[in-house]
């Protein structure tokens, strides 16, 4: 006779939802699955350093989903996010800046590679995001030494050459 | 508003506070009514722990609802979340990066050299002795935060085991950092050993044995 019921095994408790489990994980943008903007920033500063030194090419693109002030970017932003490892190398660095900004550092690339590269980028981003919402991607680049010698100084030049770039295409 | 409202509804001190309030109210009501206590004073020494205690509770349930925390506050324990999430990184002893870290971004390096042809190299760094003194101990480290190019990645492994990722360099130029590590490092005896990618191995077993056995002579 069975005195006691035999309580059933609890489930093992799934990792919170945004919960790391790696330390790989804490680099991560935990919506997008890119890089946070301060691991970023620090990779971007390493690899113009390291361009600088060895004189090689670097460049930055900058995509951003076009929109007015206030409108909602992040789930066009989420929505293009997986694509990103399809559309680039290896070795490229692809971050979140903010919400609605992504950030690619590019070496090893000059200013031809990365024109290419950004136009690729708008078609390709603007169509797989077109399902969840209409908004187009601006797109813009900035090359090391010729736009800027600091990661700060290319983030800008590509981020004012989204909206110039777009317009001259346009 | 509203959703203030809801969360003060929900707040589990907030119901305590007011159900005590309310509980103190009635009391003091029904004592005065009923004439059972006459006096004042002794009216106040059963009454005021309970008022102090329901105010307690109140404040707690503001400070809970974020009305009495202050925006700087809050901000400062962002940043050090933030400063947390950064040091994952890093090794705690020696500030130098840490062995998981040093492990991807080697993967990173190889994948790297494998689509531009080039090679890299890696410098193994340890102490000699199996003991040595706590001056000793900080020279060696300061050699190693200090000693290496800007670009290059340094790791602790342990134990005063130092490997040092040498980007876009070939053994020539290893050899030729290594004598300046050995320069640096003065008095303090240390092995120092050498391998390259993709020349002496093709994954980080087979380049550690290499730099662990790489000749002193040289």
């Amino acid at each position: 006779m069975q005195i006691f019921r035999r309580q059933p095994k609890a489930p093992k408790p799934e990792p919170h939802e945004g919960h790391a489990t790696s330390p790989e994980e804490l680099l991560l943008d935990p919506e997008t699955k890119l890089y946070i903007s301060w691991y970023l920033h620090q990779r971007l500063a390493e690899e113009v350093q390291r361009a600088k030194r060895h004189g090689r090419p670097f460049s930055i693109i900058v995509c951003r989903p076009q929109a007015l002030p206030g409108e909602e970017t992040s789930q066009a932003v989420e929505t293009a996010s997986p694509h990103f490892s399809r559309l680039l190398r290896q070795g490229d660095l692809v971050g979140r800046l903010e919400d609605g900004v992504i950030a690619i550092g590019l070496p090893e690339t000059p200013a031809a590679g990365a024109r290419v590269l950004s136009q690729r980028l708008r078609s390709e981003l603007s169509l797989r995001s077109a399902f969840v919402s209409k908004q187009i991607w601006q797109v813009g680049w900035a090359s090391c030494p010729e736009d800027g010698e600091t990661p700060e100084a290319l983030l800008q030049s590509a981020a004012a050459a989204t909206s110039e770039r777009y317009r001259a295409a346009a | 508003m509203g959703t203030r409202w809801q969360r003060f509804r929900q707040n589990r001190w907030a119901g305590q506070a007011f159900g005590l309030l309310l509980a103190t109210a009635i009391m003091f009501a029904a004592a005065l009514g009923t004439r059972q206590i006459e006096s004042l004073p002794l009216a106040s020494v059963v009454l005021l722990p309970l008022l102090a205690g329901t105010l307690a509770g109140l404040l707690v349930a503001l400070e809970k609802l974020g009305l009495g925390a202050k925006p700087k506050d809050v901000q400062q324990l962002n940043d050090l979340a933030e400063e947390g999430r950064r040091l994952v990184i890093y090794d705690r002893e020696t500030g130098l990066y840490a062995y998981w870290y040093f492990s991807l971004r080697l993967q990173e390096e190889m994948a790297r050299s494998d689509r531009r042809r080039e090679s890299f190299a890696l410098l193994l760094v340890e102490a000699a002795r199996g003991r040595v003194s706590q001056d000793e101990e900080r020279h060696f480290l300061a050699c190693m935060q200090d000693g290496f190019r800007k670009t290059d990645l340094v790791a602790h492994l342990g134990n005063l085991r130092f490997i040092a990722l040498l980007p876009n360099t070939s053994r020539d130029r290893a050899d030729a950092a290594s004598r300046r590590i050995k320069g640096i490092l003065g008095d303090n005896e240390a092995h120092l050993g050498i391998a390259c990618y993709p020349e002496d191995g093709n994954d980080w077993t087979s380049l550690l044995h290499t730099a662990e056995s790489y000749p002193q002579a040289a």
